[in-house]
């Protein structure tokens, strides 16, 4: 079964820096072995170590389908990130501006549950003209570009919190 | 000894501290750090005595800026001139007009020259041995010069289409120089990733706070020359925003410290119409600016998201102050008027600043009898091509005496 598998940036020197990886297996366990990081990613008694994250297609992580026993249909995608408690993340510290259509949109509930990202608001405001949250998304790097990515996508202005940087 | 307390969040409703180190926002609010001075000390150890027996540089106000010891780099940053300008004063029918000239800033003629001297300084003080910088232009000037004469590493940003002029004023130094591709938000995303990845000290990211404070010199010297008394108005350009604050924590600081009697002085902030987020909220009575597309030949000031946007508008308004933007043409009109009657050539920033002064003074905001500092911050040979299609054209004859004589009299000159 052909299998794509899609690693974090910080993971990625598993894979001699590559990031997407084809290759194939009928089950997650054999897709690491097929890989040679079976070792890398399990503790002694075979389980998935507690800082890696696996989910299918976007989805749920494969602890909670049957572990590395999950079967995988051709075409899968498989992606492979480090948690949050593994290190290697990063905290980047944005502005968010909502224009006047999307304030009722929770789109921070939004990133929350869609990416593997922390979000922390620290401040907002609101005038008449505009409104501004500082938001601090941590996690890991890759991910946090995702969540920038899809706020960007959504209409909203992702400034870093430095604002204008280039004098 | 340092006079440095440590860094403390500039929000009023914040206000944490930190130990001195190169950070630059607040991590419980996002608010900009800031460096804090135990001004008691300084009180009793400062004077003007002491500061006059000082060599005319920038460093002569040492105890007022963020070093623990000596400047290491920069040290003859500094103390350009002030001077009446009693022509200007007769054109803009106006009683009392200085400017200060940092258009003759030591070694790259602008503005950056002070807060890049405190920066490196800094940086050699933190123990790093690479600096960098975001940059359109006058910053990096500044950075690769300093850095080469300190023997800093040093690394500069700038956007890949910038125009070939304002790439030689820093690869001339010999510094690595990197062209981003894409668009303005994505290169300065780009430029506060890599702060962040790197750990070098870029001067306008992670060691902002002691950079800023550079600013200040500025200030000082302004109520130094002034014979020690602050100006009732000070006119400065607004980029980043951040000049227009430190003048005028400049001058409250020299008040606090009993350097001068009273800083009552009226900041008022200049920007180009093509990009004026600050003027715009400041005009509409607002706390929050609006980010803009800039738009406009000001490119030295053409910052749409302004970094200190925020602490600019309130200290315009907390101090009586008012901003006023001004079209390509007025400020190309504007370096002209400065060329004209005092003899200073000012870049386009420079021409934004003396165009918004005329109008200040025509709106009355600025009454003719009150003392008035326009700031000028950068030298017009850096942005030649924005007044290149206005000049005189020149009368070119033969090398032959007959040929001037018939010109002289075509230019309606009597010789004596």
């Amino acid at each position: 079964m052909a299998i794509t598998v899609k690693a974090g940036s910080a993971l990625a020197r598993l894979f001699d820096g590559n990031r997407v990886i084809e290759t194939h297996g009928a089950t997650v366990g054999e897709v690491l072995d097929n890989l040679g990081v079976r070792d890398r990613l399990c503790d002694e008694s075979g389980k998935l170590r507690r800082h890696f994250n696996l989910h299918i297609n976007g989805g749920e992580d494969v602890r909670l389908l049957q572990g590395l026993d999950t079967p995988l249909h051709d075409g899968d995608e498989l992606a492979l990130l480090s948690a949050i408690a593994g290190g290697a993340t990063v905290a980047r510290k944005v502005w968010l501006t909502f224009p006047h259509d999307l304030v009722e949109r929770p789109l921070i509930w939004e990133v929350g549950r869609s990416f593997e990202v922390i979000t922390n608001i620290r401040q907002a405001s609101v005038s008449r003209e505009v409104g501004i949250v500082g938001l601090e998304l941590s996690g890991e790097e890759e991910e946090v570009k995702r969540a920038i990515d899809f706020l960007t996508e959504a209409g909203v202005s992702v400034e870093p919190v430095e604002l204008g940087v280039v004098e | 000894m340092s006079y440095v307390t440590g860094l403390k969040c500039r929000e009023t409703d914040c206000g944490r501290e930190y130990p001195n180190q190169p950070i630059h926002i607040c991590d419980y609010c996002f608010g900009k750090l800031e460096v804090a001075y135990d001004y008691e000390a300084i009180r009793a150890d400062l004077s003007r005595e002491k500061i006059a027996a000082r060599a005319p540089s920038m460093w002569r106000y040492r105890e007022l800026l963020p070093l623990d010891h000596e400047p290491t780099v920069g040290r003859e940053v500094g103390f350009t001139p002030l001077l009446r300008a009693r022509n200007l004063e007769r054109a803009l029918g106006h009683g009392e007009v200085y400017v200060k000239n940092d258009a003759v800033s030591y070694p790259t003629l602008s503005f950056k020259d002070r807060v890049v001297s405190v920066a490196l300084s800094k940086a050699r003080e933190f123990g790093f041995d690479t600096v960098a910088c975001a940059t359109t232009g006058n910053l990096g000037n500044s950075v690769a010069a300093q850095a080469v004469q300190a023997g800093l590493r040093c690394f500069i940003f700038m956007p890949a289409d910038l125009e070939a002029g304002k790439i030689v004023g820093t690869s001339i130094y010999g510094v690595n120089v990197v062209g981003i591709s894409g668009n303005y938000d994505a290169v300065n995303r780009f430029c506060t990733e890599v702060a962040d990845r790197y750990g070098w000290a870029f001067v306008n990211i992670n060691l902002r706070p002691y950079y800023a404070e550079g600013s200040k010199a500025f200030g000082f010297e302004i109520a130094e020359q002034l014979g020690w008394r602050a100006p009732q108005h000070v006119v400065a350009p607004m980029a980043g925003g951040s000049l227009i604050t430190k003048i005028d924590k400049a001058l409250r600081e020299l008040a606090h410290v009993g350097l001068i009697d009273e800083a009552p002085t009226q900041v008022h902030g200049a920007q180009a119409t093509g990009c004026s987020p600050i003027t715009t909220a400041v005009k509409a009575g607002e706390e929050l600016f609006t980010p803009q597309r800039p738009d406009t030949i000001a490119r030295s000031i053409a910052i749409g998201n302004p970094a200190d946007g925020f602490y600019a508008i309130e200290v315009i308004r907390r101090s009586g102050g008012w901003a006023e933007d001004v079209t390509d043409e007025e400020l190309v009109e504007g370096i002209s008027l400065l060329a004209e009657t005092e003899g200073i050539s000012t870049e386009t920033a420079g021409g934004v600043t003396v165009a918004v002064t005329k109008k200040l003074i025509e709106q009355g905001r600025i009454p003719a009898d009150e003392s008035v500092v326009i700031s000028i911050t950068g030298n017009g040979l850096k942005t030649q091509e924005a007044v290149v299609d206005r000049l005189r054209e020149r009368s070119i004859i033969e090398a032959d005496a007959d040929q001037f004589d018939r010109l002289l009299n075509q230019l309606h000159v009597i010789v004596a």
